[in-house]
């Protein structure tokens, strides 16, 4: 059944890759999921105050 | 039942006795100089009781006048040096799930040789030891215990074949050792240390230092306004300095989300790295700060069968991420304020404080300003919840070859996981929105040896795939990304974590599902036109390189 569905999704993909809201599409969703995914990684940073945290209980 | 004053009138080196709880506590009391008020009060919260008793302990047998290397180490540098004369040898004691009495041990001992019979129950029955420590307070030295059993969700990837020698047979445990702070030569952080060295240094085989050498270590390079002995903590600074003293790479990743921080410490102790978790505690009812403390996670509780009800949205209304990793309910952790293996629990929620130490409020509705938290197995009178921990930062402690960290795998996978959803939401196609919303990830970091077996092991693949797999060069270390559709594996993403991150560092996919795999080829595929990426995702970029080669020329425009 899952078959079924990717190879349906498949050939909407091949329809969009030749459409013509393809290429704004692309440039735009690129740029929105870089910034969004620096953002998540900055997240992960510990800052430098954070380092000087006594543990010691 | 033996007393505290017959056990220290038996001349023998070796006692067998039946357990009990009592029984322990008179034991603790004869081989150590620990007041039985500050007993009663160190074992109140019945963790070591319900745990011994969750193990099935049946006997002990108390090994006298044991030398312990870390303690040892420790009395050297420290307490031989006291006007006070401290005791160097130590107490070891040995728990088993069988009966055993005097005669019967003294018949293995004998029979050892001839009856090796004997030997394989006593193995099977081993459920670890305690060294106890000749000490006022901190009594509980080196010990290796046997985890919980495992089950389909409980899991204690950090733990290692550990073996023992009692009166020269040959036993082994699967343990990570822990022992409590001495507050002299070891603070918590120092302790979370000792434990997780001798994870990785199974793994990466580096030197063990003792809790005195970890200290200095730690604290010799700083300057610092409190002595370093008598120790009262170490800074996230300090432990990254005691990790690169071993030969290893310290990592911090900071715990703003729950979602990622249960991510990242799945990762790494899928591959039996132990990871340190910093936290600030707290008192759940009163909200008062108490300090800084550090505990090393062995090991999680993960219901794989589980809907993930949560997702990671790095900002308000993004397309959001599911992350396998989420389930996770527990963490097990070497916590040296309440035991080995002691449970804390996601889900609790504490109060945020102003730099000043006040209660921080919603500038508009005045409502208290809470952040995540864990709730602990810290506190007396057994009231298991008194205490949240607030995490601040895990610390992992890695080698000099895995150089692509967790984050960089994870900003690989959230961008094209991005780019997916965006797509479709620009479609009017509901099964194409459903299969978008359900894909999940779980990310972790393994070796070339565990890769490969595990694919030998998995009916799931082609032999075909299997045959390619088993055969193929790969790094030392890699991160794995399984993808998931609806529960269904459908590809795994292979890293090369020994890369630099500016190369494409993914290097190989493990196909499960060969139309999912043409779908997200496909997909790739939008990205690449006349020569050029629109995106640098390196999920795109092999995805539409493979794409490439295996697809027919005209479908591209």
């Amino acid at each position: 059944m899952d078959d079924l569905i990717f190879e349906e999704i498949t050939k909407d993909i091949h329809l969009f890759m030749n459409s013509s809201e393809k290429r704004d599409f692309v440039i735009n969703s690129s740029k929105e999921a870089r910034v969004n995914s620096q953002n998540m990684v900055q997240s992960l940073q510990v800052s430098p105050e954070a380092m000087k945290l006594r543990i010691g209980v | 039942m033996k007393t505290n004053v017959e056990l220290n009138n038996i001349k023998e080196n070796f006692i067998v006795l039946p357990y009990n709880f009592e029984q322990l506590k008179e034991i603790f009391i004869a081989f150590s100089k620990i007041d039985t008020n500050y007993l009663e009060h160190k074992l109140d919260n019945d963790f070591y009781k319900d745990y011994l008793e969750t193990l099935g302990v049946k006997t002990i047998v108390i090994e006298k006048e044991y030398i312990d290397k870390d303690f040892l180490n420790d009395y050297a540098n420290y307490y031989v040096k006291c006007f006070k004369l401290y005791e160097r040898f130590c107490t070891r004691l040995h728990f088993f799930s069988c009966e055993l009495t005097e005669n019967s041990f003294n018949s293995i001992l004998i029979n050892y040789g001839e009856l090796n019979n004997n030997l394989c129950n006593l193995q099977e029955n081993y459920l670890g030891y305690i060294v106890v420590k000749n000490l006022p307070q901190s009594i509980i030295g080196k010990t290796c215990l046997k985890c919980y059993p495992k089950d389909n969700c409980r899991n204690f990837p950090a733990t290692v074949n550990h073996k023992v020698h009692l009166a020269g047979l040959p036993l082994n445990i699967k343990t990570l050792p822990f022992q409590e702070q001495d507050s002299v030569v070891a603070a918590c952080a120092t302790s979370s240390l000792w434990s997780m060295f001798y994870g990785t240094g199974e793994l990466f085989h580096h030197s063990l230092p003792s809790p005195y050498e970890i200290t200095k270590a730690a604290t010799q390079d700083f300057p610092i306004s409190n002595r370093a002995f008598p120790n009262s903590g170490l800074t996230l600074e300090m432990i990254s300095k005691a990790i690169s003293k071993v030969g290893l790479e310290p990592l911090s990743i900071r715990t703003n989300s729950p979602i990622l921080t249960k991510s990242a410490i799945y990762a790494y102790l899928k591959a039996h790295l132990p990871v340190m978790l910093a936290v600030t505690l707290q008192k759940t009812i009163t909200a008062e700060d108490i300090g800084g403390h550090a505990v090393t996670i062995v090991g999680y509780n993960l219901d794989n069968t589980k809907q993930i009800d949560t997702v990671y949205q790095s900002i308000p209304n993004s397309y959001p991420i599911k992350l396998r990793a989420t389930n996770i309910t527990k963490l097990y952790v070497h916590d040296d304020q309440v035991g080995p293996f002691a449970r804390m629990e996601f889900g609790a929620k504490a109060t945020l404080k102003n730099f000043d130490g006040t209660i921080k409020r919603n500038p508009t509705t005045n409502e208290v300003e809470t952040t995540w938290a864990l709730y602990t197995s810290f506190g007396i009178e057994n009231k298991r919840r008194s205490f949240c921990a607030i995490p601040q930062a895990i610390l992992i402690p890695t080698y000099h070859k895995i150089r692509i960290p967790f984050e960089a795998v994870l900003k690989q996978i959230y961008e094209f996981n991005h780019l997916f959803i965006g797509y479709s939401e620009t479609r009017n196609n509901e099964k194409l929105k459903n299969l978008a919303n359900n894909l999940s990830w779980e990310i972790f970091l393994t070796d070339i040896n565990e890769f490969k077996y595990s694919i030998l092991c998995d009916n799931n693949l082609s032999d075909d795939e299997r045959l390619r797999i088993s055969k193929q060069r790969y790094p030392r270390f890699l991160w794995r990304v399984k993808v998931y559709s609806s529960d269904n594996n459908i590809l795994d993403f292979v890293f090369d974590a020994t890369d630099i991150e500016q190369n494409e560092y993914i290097i190989d996919t493990v196909v499960y599902s060969n139309q999912a795999f043409e779908m997200l080829k496909a997909f790739a595929c939008m990205y690449y036109e006349n020569g050029l990426y629109y995106t640098e995702n390196k999920i795109i970029n092999n995805l539409s390189a493979q794409y490439k080669i295996s697809s027919n020329p005209l479908l591209i425009t």
